[in-house]
Order: C-alpha cells, then structure tokens, then sequence
C-alpha cells in the first residue's frame, strides 16, 4: 500500500481496527499522531460495562432476538472500538451459533469469555473455550463419552480453532475426541461439569505428544504444536492486514509469530503488532463484513438501528450476517465472497434505510444537502476522495437522502 | 415447449444483453442469429397455447424463439451442506447397519423399498422421489466419494467444487462458465441460498440470491446510479471488485423484473422475526429454480445450497425434516417443469461433501465419514442404482469410495454441451449416466 499520511493512518485504524468514528470524532482524532491514536484505542477500557444487565434473555426465540439486537446496540454504542471488533473476530473464527444453542444466556457468556480473552494466554482462554457452555453444546463435547466419543469439537479444534488443515491427522482427531470426553453440564447451574465414568482416561499420544488425557494437555499439544503459532498470524493478518503475498506477507508472519511467542500467546499483542506494521504499509484493501460495515455506518450517522422500521431491520439478515448465527463453524463468509448480488442489494437498502433515518443535524446529512462530495468521504473516515464511479452516482442522485445512500454504499465505503 | 411471453423476450434481446453493462458480458454481446444451432430442439410455436398449471400465452417471433438463450439445456445443483449421512438416505438392507446404530437406524418398517433400489431402500421422507426411481428418471449413486477421502468438510467441500483440483481455486461449473463469456444472462449462473463454491469461475460466477422478496434496489436510487458507481474500474482490485459487483447486480435485477412476479407468487414470505436458518429451504429454492427455468432469462446453471445436515447429535428429527423438505422440493419442481414441457432440458444433481460415520456416536448422532450418496434426475438419466453401500467392507469406519464424482461431473458438463476434457483434464465415463 501507498504510504500513509498522518490523518490517512488515523482513519485506516479506526476502520480497520476500530469500528469506525462519528464524523466529530474523526475530525478530532485527525489532529493526533497515529501513533497516539493506537495507544488510545489499544488503551483497556477504564469503565465496566456490562451489555446484558438489561436484556431480558428468557425465552428460545424472545431471548435469542434480544440478545442479537442488544449486541449490535452495543457495537454502534461502543465505547472500546478496538476490543469490540476483536470480540467480533473471535465470534467468527472460534463458532457458535444459536441455531444450535438454543439458551441465549450461554451464547452470552461465551461472548464475555472473548471480551476477556484479548490479554490472556491463548493456551488459557482455549482451554476455558473447550468447556465453555455454548461450545460443548455446539460441537457436541456435551456428550461425548469415553464408550462412543464425538469427533467434533476435537476435529475443529485442531482444523479451524487452532493449527489449519494439513497439520494433523485422523489418529490426532480421534485422541483429541477421547481425551475430551466425559465434559458435560450441570443442569442446576448450568456450569460445565466433568464426569469421570464417562471419561476415557487412556493416555493419548496427540500431535506427537504422549499422555495427553485432559483439557490441559489437550490444549497444551495444540499450542505448542510448531504449525500453531502460524496459524494464528495467518488469521490475524487476514483479519486485520488483508491478503498480503510473498516477502512481504512472510516477513509479517514471522514477526507476529514472534510476538505472539515474546508475549506469552497473547493475542492483543499481536494485533497491535500487526497494527504497527500495517501503519508501515504492510495492508491491502479488505471487504468490510455487513455488520462491521453497519455499524460503522451507524456510528457516522448517528442512526439509533433500534427506531429503524422492521422493513430495514430484515435487510439486515439479508445481507448474510446475523450476529450469534454463523451459518457454520467455519463462520461467515470473508474478503470478496461478500460481494454477491444478494449481499450488496441488501446493503443498499440498509443504507437507503440508514439515510432516511440520519438527522437534519448531522454533519454526513448536512454534506449530502450540500452536494459536497469531498466532506462525504472525509466525514466516513475513507482514506481518500471518492473516485469518479462514485461521485457520478452521488451527482446522478435525485436528493439528499439518495446522495447520503451512495455514499454510505459505495465500494469505497465498503472497504476498509 | 419452452413457454414464454413476448414481453419477457424483448426485454431480454433488447433491454438487458445489449445494456452491455460488465466487463464479463460486453456491449457487443449479441444474441445468437436464428441459424445458431441450438444444442436441443424445442419446437417453436407461435400460436397461443394454454399449458395446464402454467397461465401464459406464447406470442414469440419465431426468430428469437430459435437463439440459443432460452432452450438451452439446464443443470441445477443441489447441495446438502454438512455431509449428509448416506447409510440413513440410503439404508443398505444386508450388512453391519442396524448393528453399528443401535438407536439411530431407520425401523424396517419405515423404509421405503423397491425393486428399483435392489439391496438398499429410501429413507421415508424421501418417498415423493420413488415414482422418479421407478419410472427410471432418476440415478441413485451409492459410494460415491474421492479416492484417499478427507473428513474436513471445507477440504471436502472444495474438492467436490473444484473437481479435486486443489491446485485450482475454481469450481468445475466455474471453469466453464468462464468459456461463454458472450453467451450467459446475469442470470445464466444462479446461485439460491449461497454462493455455490462450484460456480466460480475466474471471468464468471454465479449471481447469488438469497432472498427473492428482497431483491430489489431501494426505490430511490435508479439503476443508473447503481451503474455508474462502476465506472472507471479502479487499480486497486478489491475496490474494481466491489464496483463490479455493483454493476452486476443491477444487471441482474433488470433480468429478475422479468420474472419476480411469477417467482414471488410461488414463494413463501419470509418471517420478519425468524433468525438463522429458515426452513423449507428446498422447497422455496426449487420453485425459484423452476421460476427461472421457465422465465426465459436465459439460466443455463443453479446451484442450490442447504446448511444444516452436519448432523453430529440428535440426528434423526432433523435429517427427516431436511430430507423430506428436499424430496418435497424435488417432486414439485419436476411436476412443474412436467406440466410446462419443459423437463426434458433439465438434469438435476444432488452432492454433498461426505457421508457420515456407519457407527452412531453417543449423541444421537454419526461424525464426518467417507463416501456418499448422489441423486440425478432428469429424462435422460440412466435411472438405475450404481454402487453400493457396503457396510460389510469399512474404510476406517466409514464408506468405502467406489464411484468417482467425476463421473457424475463429467455426465453433467456433458448435459451442458461442455468439452469437458478441457474442464477436468480428462473424462471419467467408467459407465453412461445420460442415455
């Protein structure tokens, strides 16, 4: 990528790591060195916050609606940007989906255990990943016994959760499913409760390593396995860099398997890191995904999604992504595969929708009466003007509200 | 028969394919002249026809009747995500079955039996698709599955789509669309539901709709606005990308209009509260399939792809709801396409990425297995069963592979007028699909 100036570095971390800034915001945060602007956004949040307090989660269906839209209000009303998108990541790359976890309060609390997990050991937080309450029910470790293990969550584990395709065999799934067995949960409070009939105590050799017979020492051959470390750059690149190739991807990867090593498998560590070394050019274009797109597009708008009609709030599902609903556990789709017909007509009714809702008031509503092209992009935090495609639509919009649209459609905008 | 309305017709001849809006489907685009052979041979009709289940009335120049768009043979593909457990489809009636699943095979008194299926039966929600085995219109492929199988439903995934290529990022339906850059609608390629890996191709992929009521670009903005948003391709990839992917899309609304009306009355309404998957999956995405079919909008190929048959625990209630809303699904796609007369240009595929382990786990359920079962539909089909499922002769617990989905792809690009020796490198025609 092109060298970035001062304001342009601001701006990428705001939409790449951040989820986005209210134009005031972005004009503010333009004055500051990038440098500053990374240590803010990395700064832990000094105030408790508890997104759930007030969410009623009874009920399979009541409680699993609730608990989707109090998330995305709390993404557009997020006051730690940098380690709600990383909750987010998470969400997408280590699945559960309420499809099969019907309580809405386990899918919660697996939440808060990734809102926590930033600065943890990646060996501690995968272990509490394994026993944690939507995971068990997800990948079926809930009833996998030492007589008949299930192979699900030990397969995925090592396939999507921890070391990549290639990098293990069939023999390794199935000690992993054996050394996993006899997890289950305790009906009266519902915490994760171990079993020890229903537990094959064999000692299994996994990735090489003998004795494995437990969580920890599942976990532990995962983590120390050579392929895992690189496995997690690989994700963090393409979560947060984007499709880097050759030298320059190599040379990244190695320093983030560095980092991730110097800091004790920490993962904002190597976020932050990878940050660095995208503000020195190590980054290309990425396809926001629809809801980091919405909410970024609600922050700059100061739409509350909440007094949005139904109409809009099911052009949300339309575009694919339903919080706490990965279609499966790979997660959602990623990078271009979202640029499907399907995908960008649903984004453009949201954010026709988004438009008509913006108030008089605010500054993207005033630049789209205006006609000021220029102020649009800047107000959205792009790092550049729009290209010509893009000022010829918002020029052969008919009024504001259409103007405001394409803008907070357009390609530009629907990358980071 | 193909029955279409003049109106349809014009539009596509002259309103869409000369709007010449992609890089992929240039302005010169033309429809073919009326001595392009057409690889079959619907006859033309210019008189008004009444075709029973079907209100239209057939007014089309003759001239236009004969382009190569509208009577083209059809491939539709569809996917059972998950790896759909085949010893349950497909129950083998000898062999370890009942012993390995204690709980979880099929009461003998349910399956479906037929001489047709000799050896094996259907799982009871599958008896909508006996009349098809019987009458010969349909192909059971038992054992089907690469060489050397691989559990990961995404490696599986992808060597199923690429035609075990791994090397290749694009799909085997992919690679051919890619040889027709002037010959597809928008709509040429659909995929229903979600992308179909299968599909993509480097200059082509298939148009993915997801929601039919929803798509449809907000009123306020007009299509040319949408357009122009793809004007002057940037040099950055991702953003050409986007931008073409808007211009895409309006192109394919434009052909959409053509038959939204007839698609949305035939299909449900989709609750505004639901979340995650939607039910009656099938169904909904094999009307639509039908819809264009019928439409005239020039649809050569739909992928159709449906979560949910990684059926890991509790198995037995949700593969019955899957299989019975396929099934449905099938048999009302073919009665439609039957009373149209048009069911001879379509060949019909089923695949999924793996079938499941013979034995049950403790959870009601069965784990990532080997090879599988594939169905294929259509008159042409040689409608018998090939293969078995062995469950005498395990691999590991699992399946043994004997048929090639190779096979079953080569029948298909051969369906398609494909040469598909430049597609999959060579043909795998071990036994004749296609009569």
């Amino acid at each position: 990528m092109a060298p970035m100036d001062k304001q342009q570095a601001v701006c990428w971390l705001h939409r790449r790591a951040g989820l986005g800034l209210h134009p005031n915001d972005f004009a503010a945060e333009a004055e500051r060195d990038p440098g500053d602007a990374l240590n803010a956004l990395l700064a832990s949040p000094v105030t408790p916050r508890d997104i759930w307090a007030d969410v009623d989660l009874d009920g399979r269906d009541t409680g699993r609606a609730n608990a989707v839209r109090a998330w995305l209000g709390a993404l557009v009303a997020s006051d730690r940007p940098f380690h709600d998108r990383r909750t987010w990541m998470l969400h997408g790359w280590l699945v559960c989906s309420m499809d099969k976890v019907p309580d809405p309060t386990a899918m919660v609390e697996q939440i808060q255990l990734f809102e926590r997990s930033g600065n943890v050991d990646f060996a501690d937080f995968l272990g509490d990943l394994t026993v944690d309450r939507a995971m068990l029910i997800y990948l079926d470790g809930l009833t996998s016994t030492a007589q008949a293990p299930n192979e699900n969550y030990g397969r995925e584990l090592l396939e999507l959760f921890g070391l990549g395709e290639g990098n293990y065999t069939e023999a390794d799934v199935q000690a992993a499913a054996a050394a996993l067995t006899g997890w289950t949960i305790d009906r009266r409070n519902l915490s994760a409760k171990f079993v020890a009939r229903q537990h094959d105590d064999t000692h299994q050799t996994l990735l090489g390593v003998t004795g494995v017979n437990d969580v920890g020492s599942v976990v532990d051959a995962v983590v120390n396995d050579p392929a895992h470390p690189g496995f997690v750059a690989d994700r963090i690149i393409s979560e947060y860099l984007g499709d880097l190739t050759g030298d320059a991807r190599e040379d990244v990867r190695n320093d983030l398997i560095g980092t991730y090593a110097a800091s004790d498998r920490r993962l904002d560590a190597v976020i932050e890191r990878a940050l660095r070394l995208g503000l020195d050019g190590a980054s290309t274009t990425v396809v926001l995904d629809p809801i980091r797109w919405l909410v970024i597009c609600a922050r700059a708008t100061g739409v509350n999604l909440s007094r949005l009609r139904r109409s809009a709030t099911q052009s949300f599902r339309e575009m694919g992504q339903i919080p706490l609903f990965p279609p499966n556990v790979n997660g959602w789709p990623r990078g271009t595969e979202w640029l499907t017909a399907s995908s960008l007509i649903a984004r453009t009714n949201v954010a026709a929708a988004l438009a008509a809702a913006t108030e008089p008031a605010e500054p993207l509503r005033i630049a789209a009466d205006d006609n000021d092209v220029d102020q649009l992009a800047e107000h959205l935090g792009l790092l550049e003007p729009f290209g010509p495609g893009t000022r010829r639509a918002i020029g052969s919009a008919t009024d504001p509200v259409g103007r405001l649209t394409v803008a907070l459609v357009c390609p530009e905008s629907l990358l980071a | 028969m193909i029955i279409i309305s003049r109106r349809r017709f014009l539009a596509l001849s002259g309103g869409l394919l000369a709007t010449g809006c992609t890089a992929s489907r240039s302005a010169d685009s033309t429809i073919p002249s009326p001595s392009a052979t057409s690889t079959t041979s619907a006859p033309t009709t210019a008189a008004p026809t009444i075709t029973p289940g079907v209100v239209t009335t057939v007014s089309t120049p003759p001239e236009l009747v004969s382009a190569a768009l509208v009577d083209q043979p059809v491939l539709v593909l569809v996917e059972l995500r998950g790896g759909n457990d085949a010893v349950n489809t497909l129950p083998p009636l000898t062999g370890a079955y009942r012993d390995l699943r204690p709980t979880l095979s099929l009461a003998e008194s349910d399956i479906v039996m037929s001489p047709a299926l000799p050896d094996h039966g259907l799982h009871p929600s599958l008896s909508p698709l006996l009349p098809f085995a019987e009458s010969g219109r349909m192909a059971t492929l038992a054992g089907i599955g690469f060489d050397d199988p691989n559990r990961s439903h995404f490696v599986s995934m992808d060597r199923w789509a690429r035609a075990d290529r791994l090397d290749d990022s694009l799909g085997w339906l992919g690679r051919w669309l890619d040889t027709l850059p002037d010959e597809l609608t928008s709509l040429g390629a659909t995929s229903l539901g979600a992308v179909g890996d299968v599909a993509i191709g480097a200059s082509q992929s298939a148009t993915v709709i997801d929601d039919v009521a929803a798509f449809t670009f907000p009123s306020t903005l007009s299509n040319a606005t949408i357009r122009a948003l793809g004007e002057q391709p940037s040099n950055d990839p991702i953003v050409a990308a986007a931008q073409r992917a808007f211009v895409d899309s309006v192109g394919a609304i434009e052909e959409f209009d053509e038959i939204a009306d007839a698609v949305r009355a035939r299909t449900p309404i989709r609750d505004v509260d639901a979340l995650g998957v939607q039910s009656g999956a099938y169904t909904t995405g094999l009307a639509v399939a039908a819809e264009m079919i019928l439409g005239g909008v020039g649809t050569r190929v739909v992928t159709i792809s449906v979560n949910g048959f990684d059926t890991h625990s509790k198995q037995l209630e949700t593969h019955a709801a899957l299989l019975a809303d396929l099934a449905n699904g099938l048999s009302q796609f073919w009665t439609t396409l039957d009373a149209a007369g048009a069911s001879n240009r379509v060949l019909l595929a089923t695949t999924s990425e793996f079938g499941r382990r013979v034995a049950q786990n403790a959870s009601e359920g069965c784990d990532h297995g080997a090879a599988g079962v594939s169905f294929v539909m259509g008159n042409s089909v040689n409608g018998a069963l090939s293969g078995a499922l062995n469950t005498s002769d395990l691999l590991n617990g699992d399946i043994r592979p004997q048929l090639d989905p190779r096979v079953m792809f080569t029948a298909c690009l051969d369906w398609l007028g494909a040469d598909v020796e430049q597609i999959l490198g060579k043909r795998y025609d071990e036994f004749a699909l296609l009569r």
